[in-house]
């Protein structure tokens, strides 16, 4: 019996290493209990530090599931996702993502596969730091510091993060990256149906 | 003299006339907020080889005398009387005691009682009741002073707990969820036992006999206005079990509006203190149970229990979990509330029969998980205080217990139309006018409109049972759908969501709308937030399931 939960996870987390770089990579597993996916991303620069580390991304299992042959996305809640770092449980450092690791969605559609894909990248890339989301959306979590000065600590962690895993140039422009993460899903998964 | 009692160790066996329990009774329950007192007539003897005393009382003299509420005074002529009497009516009997009440108090000995028996150097048996507690005390006296505890029996064989008409006891109900879940619980039963001639006078002024709702359990959720006034008619109404479910505590603001409640509930649970306070008022014999709880937390298994559910609720989303659970058990549920629009007061009932063709989702209209995140429950808004509210409230839960009392009569013909009725307080509530009373019938289902609940849904069918140890691995859980439904697929998803798992689904962190239930996992910690008994949606690959997913947990089972 084919787990396509699981597949259909690990085509989101090799479309989020495609666009951040080969230095990223991505291994995908479930919880204990079974309810959450967790993607592993492995070799992302931390914070404030010259190690590279693992970022790990955790989502309800259901949020891509496989019915009747067809493929679908079940849009989360802020509250069903989680961002850790160096190991489960330790926030992932954004200025957008609160002390237990879920983050805050800024004002953007999520409804598709498409938007949760580019959300990922987004957050990892912290593109979506930007002088409205501190200043007028506030921060979550106050481990960058707060507006101006979170704004220009994610600018300089993104540069880091450039720098290191060299990820496609296009991460700068939504519309860009969600018409490539589009056309990567829906090519992945029609492979997938048709295998199915 | 012992001044306590506390040092007695020797007994005297007391038997005591079934008439005489009777006399009591109505000497006690006269007037019960002023002491009375009468005079026990009897015999005293005792065994001349072991010493012990033997009291048999045969009559009691009383007469229509009150005292205050705290005192009660045998005066002279009282006394002469009863003299007059014995020798009239009994002259091989003698007084030998006395027997009063403590009206709104326990029954304990006060220092005047005390002193009283004091007085008399004979043998003498007294007795004091609460007609308030049903609570008695007893005591008998040798002519030496010495005192005596009372193993007291009614003459006739009679069990001695139905002494007097009415008392009320805390019971230990075994709640139908599991003892680790800390619910508060509280059980009362209370005791009333009429003659048959006042029993007869009773059925005379109800349209039912006063035992027709005997057997019947009601479940209220909710206790804030319209509970009070819904507890209290259902009292009054002879129904049998009560049991009232709320999460909330009684406060200053709402305390005004809560007619049953006195002023030391504040602070203290809702659910129990309403509970505590119909079992000190009914009057009917009854068993009424308040629970301390989220409703959503003790399942939709928890309606099996009763013949008809009331949801005086303040929250929508409460509301349609209430309705979806008795829709998948086809228990009848009538449902109100108030509110105000356009600065005037209006409200609903709805009443959902055991076979409705619709559910509340349809009578309302889609769209009830916007509202979510509205209040959840009256101590979230402090400043409504809404001092206008008893006099409607009382009409909205007045029609409620109208209409609940004809379904629980069985005296609903149709058990599929659902009735909603909307009633306008028009002006100062002084006009009334067509307007004010609108009806609303739904007698047919409505096919193209999608429905949540009938889309997987099917009443005619029973909805499959499953049992489960949430200490075993779920892949077991796994099997046992499988095997039902066969469709070998990966995973089975329970949605929660559907299933209206409130606190699980919607919770502000850590929320969880799906539980999947896969051939190869393991324990899984979140199967114990779920409530012990519910319906969930099981999603598969081909088609979505409904089960009764019934939890049964070893004895070892960490919560």
């Amino acid at each position: 019996m084919r787990d396509y939960s699981m597949d259909l996870a690990k085509i989101a987390a090799n479309i989020v290493t495609d666009v951040m770089g080969s230095g990223l990579t991505a291994e995908v597993r479930y919880s204990n209990d079974g309810n959450q996916v967790i993607m592993e991303f492995d070799g992302y620069p931390l914070w404030k530090s010259r190690r590279k580390g693992k970022v790990f991304v955790q989502f309800p299992r259901s949020t891509f599931y496989m019915r009747k042959g067809n493929v679908h996305f079940n849009a989360l809640q802020q509250a069903q996702c989680r961002y850790y770092q160096e190991e489960m449980g330790k926030p992932f450092v954004h200025p957008h993502v609160y002390g237990d690791g879920h983050p805050c969605w800024d004002n953007g559609k999520r409804e598709r596969a498409t938007d949760f894909i580019a959300n990922i990248v987004e957050t990892l890339s912290l593109q979506n730091v930007t002088e409205a989301s501190v200043m007028v959306g506030r921060c979550a979590s106050g481990i960058m510091g707060v507006q101006m000065e979170a704004l220009k600590n994610a600018q300089q962690h993104q540069k880091a993060i450039i720098s290191a895993l060299k990820p496609k140039a296009f991460i700068s422009d939504r519309r860009e990256l969600e018409s490539y993460v589009s056309k990567r899903w829906c090519s992945r998964i029609s492979i997938l149906t048709r295998a199915a | 003299m012992h001044k306590n009692y506390t040092h007695i160790t020797k007994s005297v066996d007391v038997f005591m006339d079934k008439s005489v329990i009777s006399k009591i009774n109505v000497l006690i329950h006269r007037d019960p907020q002023h002491e009375c007192g009468g005079i026990f007539i009897g015999n005293v003897s005792q065994d001349s080889i072991t010493g012990k005393h033997t009291i048999y009382i045969h009559d009691l003299y009383s007469e229509e005398r009150l005292g205050t509420r705290s005192t009660f005074e045998f005066t002279t002529d009282y006394q002469m009387n009863a003299v007059k009497y014995v020798k009239k009516n009994c002259p091989e009997y003698h007084i030998i005691g006395n027997i009063h009440s403590h009206a709104q108090y326990q029954a304990f000995w006060s220092e005047q009682d005390k002193e009283m028996m004091r007085q008399a150097r004979d043998n003498g048996f007294y007795m004091v009741v609460s007609p308030k507690y049903g609570t008695w005390t007893a005591i008998f006296k040798d002519m030496d002073f010495n005192f005596y505890h009372c193993d007291l029996k009614v003459a006739d064989d009679t069990e001695c707990e139905h002494m007097f008409e009415r008392y009320v006891e805390s019971v230990e109900e075994t709640p139908p969820f599991r003892k680790e879940r800390t619910f508060q619980t509280a059980s009362y039963r209370v005791n009333h036992n009429y003659t048959d001639v006042q029993q007869r006078e009773m059925d005379k002024r109800f349209l039912h006999s006063i035992k027709e709702l005997s057997d019947k359990k009601v479940l209220i959720v909710g206790a804030g206005t319209i509970g009070n006034l819904l507890a209290e008619y259902a009292m009054n109404s002879g129904v049998g079990n009560l049991c009232i479910v709320d999460m909330d505590a009684y406060h200053y603001w709402n305390l005004p509006r809560s007619s049953m409640i006195e002023a030391h509930a504040q602070e203290k649970p809702k659910a129990l203190e309403l509970a505590k306070a119909i079992a000190e008022r009914s009057h009917f014999p009854m068993q009424v149970t308040g629970i301390n709880a989220d409703i959503c937390e003790l399942g939709w298994g928890f309606f099996k229990n009763f013949d008809l559910v009331l949801s005086p609720v303040d929250s929508a989303a409460i509301r349609q979990y209430i309705d979806r659970g008795c829709k998948l058990y086809h228990i009848p549920h009538v449902t109100c509330g108030t509110g105000i629009i356009d600065q005037s007061f209006t409200g609903n009932i709805v009443v959902f029969p055991a076979q409705a063709v619709v559910d509340l989702e349809y009578v309302w209209g889609t769209g009830y998980r916007n509202k979510l995140e509205e209040r959840r429950s009256c101590s979230d808004i402090a400043e409504e205080t809404q001092a206008q509210v008893m006099s409607f409230s009382a009409q909205i839960a007045g029609i409620a217990m109208d209409l609940a009392l004809k379904i629980l009569r069985e005296q609903d013909t149709d058990k599929h139309t659902v009735w909603k009725y909307i009633l306008n307080a028009v002006g100062n509530g002084y006009e009334r006018d067509n307007a004010a009373l609108r009806l609303y019938k739904y007698g047919k289902r409505p096919t193209a409109i999608k429905s949540e609940l009938y889309d997987v849904f099917e009443p005619e069918k029973e909805i499959t049972r499953v049992t489960f140890d949430r200490s075993q691995p779920k892949h077991v859980l796994w099997e046992k759908l499988n095997e039902l439904f066969g469709e070998n697929i990966y995973s089975y998803a329970l949605n929660l969501e559907w299933s209206l798992n409130i606190p699980i689904a919607y919770h502000s962190t850590q929320a969880l709308a799906k539980l999947e239930v896969t051939m190869d996992s393991g324990v899984d910690e979140n199967l114990f937030k779920l409530p012990d008994c519910h319906v969930y949606l099981v999603e598969g690959d081909e088609r979505d399931y409904l089960i009764e997913l019934q939890f049964t947990d070893s004895e070892n089972t960490e919560a």
